[in-house]
């Protein structure tokens, strides 16, 4: 059994799709949550040596049988093909990565905002909330819509449940916590949420995990 | 660009490039890439080797998006005067990911950033070390390393003269 640890901050964040993925294939690994406050001794000020500890000074990362492994979606896709959940063909995990890819482009378009109302940043989130969210989530919910319209499996992709289902849900759900009427004229995405948190490998985890803003 | 209109209307998420092959269509340029650079041994040798290269082309992602308010007003994409974004979005961003860059080739010995040698994320990445280079020219001036991983994956013998002869493009 290789030795598994993933080391992201108490949060879901970036780093909740890899626990989902371990936990849905029930494989044992060490789930390391740094908080804020412990950041700065595991993220050095150093360059040099930030470069030699994380690579890249961001989280999270992934060790897997001696290997380290970077960048949450390199991450998650390296895990989902070990346990079926990375599409069931080359050109189905080509449309995953592309799905994982818009949904980047939507996260880093509401930035601004998120940012602003997580106090990662500063910014009052009422007069970013128009052209950084509004209009990012009607340009992208759409997409999603379509997406799962086309698949007709209930999930992004055609044969069913991949990691991509994750990424987005768990984005979705930081959203709805923002506000909860984020998601008030797209009945079939909060109907995807409940879909993917009612999956039964997973349906524990999702009632018993410790709230989590964002 | 003329014909872009268009053509936007038709694509699934209004956005270039998109590929169809064997009768699928297939978008993001990554997904892309990635998909034929496993079909044609350039994606990394094993699982751990396409997820470190699949991690530098997310770092490489995050590097241009760190320069692209810039990036967009000097090539005349937005309105507005690029200097006052030069330093926070230019020069911040090189100070902050060509060491990384660095310390990828270093780690991996072979020239490339995979140990095994040429991968897909060598392309993504001295493409846009060439669009910085044509933008601002003396940009890899503290950076002699990565002018000669370009040159180096310019010098592969496959693409040595398509390299040679393709024509100018700013971007």
């Amino acid at each position: 059994m290789p030795e598994i640890k993933l080391v992201y901050f108490n949060v879901r964040g970036l780093g909740e799709c890899a626990r989902l993925i371990l936990r849905y294939a029930k494989v044992d690994f060490k789930d390391e949550q740094i908080t804020h406050e412990q950041w700065p001794e595991v993220k050095p000020i150093d360059p040099l040596i930030r470069l030699q500890k994380t690579k890249t000074g961001k989280l999270p990362y992934l060790e897997y049988d001696g290997h380290l492994i970077l960048e949450s979606n390199a991450i998650n896709r390296f895990l989902a093909k070990k346990h079926n959940l990375a599409g069931k063909d080359d050109y189905e995990q080509a449309l995953v990565d592309g799905i994982a890819d818009i949904q980047k482009d939507f996260m880093h378009a509401v930035a601004p905002y998120y940012l602003a109302v997580m106090g990662y940043a500063p910014g009052n989130p009422n007069e970013l909330k128009k052209e950084y969210l509004d209009d990012n989530l009607a340009r992208f919910l759409p997409m999603y819509s379509n997406f799962l319209k086309e698949s007709k499996s209930g999930f992004m992709a055609p044969s069913g449940l991949t990691w991509v289902d994750f990424v987005i849900t768990e984005y979705l759900t930081t959203l709805l916590h923002f506000d909860s009427k984020n998601l008030d004229n797209h009945k079939d995405l909060k109907d995807y949420i409940e879909r993917v948190h009612n999956v039964p490998q997973l349906k524990d985890y999702y009632a018993s995990r410790p709230y989590s803003k964002n | 660009m003329e014909q872009w209109p268009e053509l936007k209307a038709k694509t699934k998420t209004g956005k270039l490039p998109y590929l169809e092959y064997d009768g699928h269509l297939i978008v993001e340029s990554n997904a892309i890439n990635r998909f034929l650079a496993r079909k044609y041994g350039l994606a990394g040798k094993d699982d751990f080797e396409q997820a470190l290269v699949d991690g530098i082309a997310d770092v490489q992602k995050d590097f241009m998006i760190a320069v692209i308010p810039w990036y967009i007003k000097v090539m005349g994409y937005a309105p507005g005067n690029p200097d006052p974004l030069k330093q926070e979005c230019l020069l911040d961003s090189t100070d902050r990911f060509f060491p990384i860059f660095l310390n990828f080739l270093k780690e991996s010995k072979s020239g490339f950033m995979a140990p095994s040698g040429l991968t897909w994320v060598d392309f993504a990445i001295t493409e846009w070390l060439t669009t910085l280079q044509n933008l601002e020219p003396t940009i890899l001036n503290k950076y002699s390393e990565l002018k000669e991983y370009i040159k180096r994956v310019h010098n592969v013998s496959q693409l040595k003269e398509y390299y040679a002869s393709r024509p100018f493009s700013k971007n």
